[in-house]
């Protein structure tokens, strides 16, 4: 019994040690590839230990209890959401009837498109779930989806690949379409693209950045409300 | 990192609240019995305190920013846990792809297309 939760303790300190290498390693990767949206930290840093635990057979609860002690911050962090929220909502208070009518239209265009693309092509109904919430900043996201009976952590796999997806090529899609309006940008990418997006939008323009980061948290915090009460309304 | 041994309890003091609304959010959820993720109505919570108070302490205001730089160090961990739906998104690997491009990118151009037009009906140029 001491001897195993002294390995505990062991394994608790070196997945989280290895982690965080990770993590500051993919964070260098990203800012010499110029801050590039494909190269997501979280993809870059889970790659190698996915890798180690399938080819060394290490089971995922050895790696979980280091996993456990960062997923903790995941609630304080979303928290902390409405601090830049309150900060830009004013900046963008003289638009927000036509930001809400826009933020309405995209989201629920994001969440049945979602859901009814992977519903019709036959896909299982915990990706169909799962898929329902992908447009909204993860840390909501996977709430959202505990909520929803759906995957939390295939949720936030959707979520991440969505944001990559939107900040890589919603800029060239919105040029071709002719938007050219920066706010309108921003709040594309954000209702879209959530955090990945805003990213990206932040490193074009301040008054992207800021658009993005209001559509995302407002996409976030109206879909947690709706969503599950739209689900227990069709099942 | 200055001098002061004790600087470090203004943001400690920023990070309980942080903890402290979680909680009261959970259980605010919890008792009304909606189905809203707890963090969401700490957001909330938040919010509305903030709003009331209008100002955010400059301790808040460092703890927010490092929390939601680092968010994504936070995502490993689920990152990590996806390889056990590997077989449930190799089953479901082209509804899944199909979704995440085709309505991904019709969300963005909705919203974007959607503002523009509703900008242009009240009267605003671009």
């Amino acid at each position: 019994m001491r001897i195993e939760s002294w390995l505990m303790g062991y394994q608790l300190f070196f997945w989280l040690g290895v982690t965080l290498a990770l993590y500051w390693g993919a964070l260098r990767l990203q800012r010499m590839l110029g801050g590039s949206p494909l190269a997501n930290p979280v993809l870059v840093a889970s790659a190698p230990i996915i890798a180690y635990l399938a080819l060394s057979d290490t089971p995922f609860t050895s790696y979980d209890l280091g996993g456990q002690v960062l997923l903790f911050f995941l609630g304080p962090a979303t928290v902390a959401l409405a601090v830049p929220f309150f900060r830009n909502i004013q900046r963008v208070r003289h638009v927000m009837g036509p930001l809400l009518i826009a933020l309405s239209a995209g989201s629920l265009t994001a969440i049945i498109s979602g859901a009814g693309i992977a519903f019709l092509l036959g896909a299982d109904k915990a990706t169909v779930l799962s898929m329902s919430a992908k447009s909204i900043t993860t840390p909501i996201a996977m709430g959202v989806s505990e909520e929803i009976g759906a995957l939390p952590v295939l949720t936030a796999g959707f979520v991440i690949a969505a944001g990559i997806i939107g900040a890589a090529l919603g800029g060239p899609l919105l040029t071709a379409l002719g938007v050219r309006d920066e706010r309108a940008r921003g709040l594309g990418l954000g209702v879209a693209a959530h955090g990945i997006g805003t990213a990206r939008a932040f490193q074009v323009s301040p008054l992207m950045g800021t658009f993005s980061g209001v559509a995302m948290t407002l996409n976030g915090i109206l879909t947690a409300l709706l969503l599950p009460l739209v689900w227990n309304f069709f099942f | 990192m200055g001098g002061d041994p004790l600087s470090f309890l203004p943001r400690a003091l920023a990070f309980a609240g942080l903890c402290l609304c979680l909680v009261a959010g959970s259980q605010l959820a919890a008792w009304a019995g909606i189905g809203v993720p707890g963090a969401v109505m700490g957001l909330l919570l938040l919010l509305g305190a903030l709003f009331l108070a209008h100002h955010i302490p400059q301790s808040l205001e460092d703890v927010s920013a490092f929390l939601l730089r680092h968010l994504n160090l936070f995502f490993v961990p689920a990152g990590v846990g996806l390889m056990a739906y590997a077989g449930l998104v190799a089953r479901d690997l082209w509804p899944i792809l199909a979704a995440l491009f085709l309505s991904t990118l019709l969300g963005l151009a909705v919203t974007a297309l959607v503002f523009s037009w509703a900008l242009k009906r009240r009267g605003e140029s671009e």
